[in-house]
């Protein structure tokens, strides 16, 4: 089977998306690779609360949320230093309209759960055991 | 002013030619006084014809053409230093919106140096201005739109996939898992076709980026070990209109996925080849594999959903199937010759290739 990230027990993933489905998808592939999950987020201020309260090692945001973009959200993430990816169905030229998303990988919409571990295991390498 | 004879007869004809003029124009003396509108210049910026002769251009109406910019650069034509060619200014008049004029002005020469006559024409854009503004705007919502629409598609699509893999870990049978993975399959293939019709703007996809992004996703979710199993893809130049791709993407899901499948029991090594290759009137796509090859006869395999899909996107193509052995492994074939012209939209692939 695929390689499993490295010690994953020791990571948790805040996962930031509205759509219901989605969410709860994501939250399957993650734990069924081991990781902790925190959210699904569907809010901004959700998200925001969330990080907050709970330490995590890396982030999946969706970009488009109901109330507007997850632009503060990604702002917050980088003011804290935690690595994250965009999930997200929108061209790059539209996202790089918000200066918070310039520079943050984009793993697309709709993106197949190899892909989504590939970009955790990714985020998570560098972080080494139990970043929190 | 002083009236000659000769002054009066030259300007008597130069007169009527401005007068008459289509296109609002003036006819200026150096000393920018008005020796004749035409009656199109009146109409259009709303001064009483018979009021213009004589009367300085700043007195023209109620002092709108006053406009100090205009002024100067008339002089410097009048004195043979500039030429006014498209010249932009805004008449501003009391109570009305402003008009947008471009402006032209050249000296004329009738060989006198003593004096010297000016033609203004002046050309109002404001509502071609509006128009083009109004185009623009529309361009944009138009194109906004349209990424708004495929932001859509592709989300809905993720929330089959994400609903039809939830579905795959909750059956108790593999076959059903199957099934419901196969599914998921084929709305990737057609996601990934969204992605590369989302990048091309126009509606045609490069066959060549399509199916390699294909195969990669295909394998990274079906292959566990990549140095005993792969898949290369060998496609030319071919660009097709996304119609005629969403039909070739979903064949190669399939036959791939059915290589992968059926064809590499018991650990066994090999790779599959995809290829595909277009000429002025035909193309050619191939899944080729170097597995244990189909079984024949009795024992073949019932058709599945699989093949069933392949047959069915062939005849849409005008494709016909050929099975062969590959000794070792199958090669299956979707040839296309079109010979009736009634080819579905099929944009050709080299830069010999027609329009069909």
């Amino acid at each position: 089977m695929r390689p499993a990230p490295p010690n994953p027990k020791a990571f948790t993933i805040l996962v930031v998306e509205d759509e219901f489905l989605i969410g709860l998808e994501l939250v399957d592939v993650l734990e069924g690779a081991g990781y902790a999950v925190l959210g699904p987020a569907p809010t901004v201020n959700a998200a925001l609360t969330l990080m907050e309260q709970t330490a995590f090692d890396a982030c999946i945001l969706d970009v488009s949320l109901r109330e507007g973009d997850s632009g503060p959200v990604a702002e917050a993430l980088k003011a804290k230093g935690v690595p994250f990816v965009l999930s997200s169905a929108y061209e790059r030229a539209t996202l790089d309209k918000v200066p918070a998303f310039r520079d943050v990988p984009n793993i697309g919409k709709p993106n197949p759960p190899h892909e989504v571990l590939a970009a955790l295991a990714a985020m998570t390498e560098d972080r080494g055991v139990g970043g929190h | 002013m002083p009236n000659s004879p000769t002054d009066h007869f030259e300007a008597a004809s130069t007169l009527a030619v401005v007068v008459s003029s289509h296109e609002p124009l003036l006819f200026l003396s150096q000393d920018l006084k008005v020796l004749a509108a035409s009656a199109s210049f009146c109409r259009t910026f709303g001064i009483e014809p018979s009021t213009v002769s004589h009367k300085r251009l700043s007195d023209l109406g109620k002092g709108e053409w006053a406009m100090p910019k205009l002024a100067s650069l008339l002089k410097a034509t009048a004195s043979g230093n500039a030429r006014i060619e498209s010249y932009e200014i805004d008449l501003i008049r009391l109570d009305q919106e402003p008009r947008q004029l471009v402006v032209n002005a050249c000296k004329l020469d009738d060989g006198d140096e003593q004096r010297t006559r000016l033609l203004l024409a002046i050309t109002d854009v404001t509502e071609g201005r509006a128009e083009a503004r109004l185009k623009d705007a529309l361009i944009r919502d138009r194109a906004m739109l349209l990424q708004e629409v495929q932001h859509r598609v592709a989300n809905s699509l993720q929330i089959i996939a994400s609903v039809l893999m939830q579905s795959a870990r909750r059956v108790q049978t593999e076959e059903a898992r199957g099934h419901l993975h196969n599914a998921h399959h084929r709305v990737m293939s057609i996601a990934s076709l969204q992605r590369q019709l989302s990048a091309s703007h126009d509606g045609d996809v490069e066959l060549r980026a399509y199916l390699i992004q294909l195969c990669q996703s295909l394998g990274a979710s079906m292959i566990s070990d990549p140095s005993r199993l792969s898949i290369e893809v060998n496609v030319d130049e071919s660009v097709v209109g996304a119609d005629v791709s969403v039909s070739l993407g979903l064949i190669v899901t399939e036959l791939v996925i059915n290589a992968l499948k059926h064809g590499f029991p018991d650990e066994r090594e090999g790779m599959i080849h995809v290829q595909y290759g277009s000429g002025e009137n035909n193309w050619k796509l191939s899944v080729i594999d170097d597995g244990i090859g189909m079984p024949a006869g009795d024992n073949a395999p019932k058709a599945g959903l699989g093949s069933g899909i392949v047959e069915a996107l062939a005849r849409n193509l005008n494709g016909a199937i050929q099975v062969s052995d590959a000794g070792p492994g199958t090669n299956v074939t979707i040839s296309h010759r079109n010979t009736s012209g009634a080819a579905p939209n099929f944009l050709g692939a080299d830069s010999n290739a027609t329009i069909s």
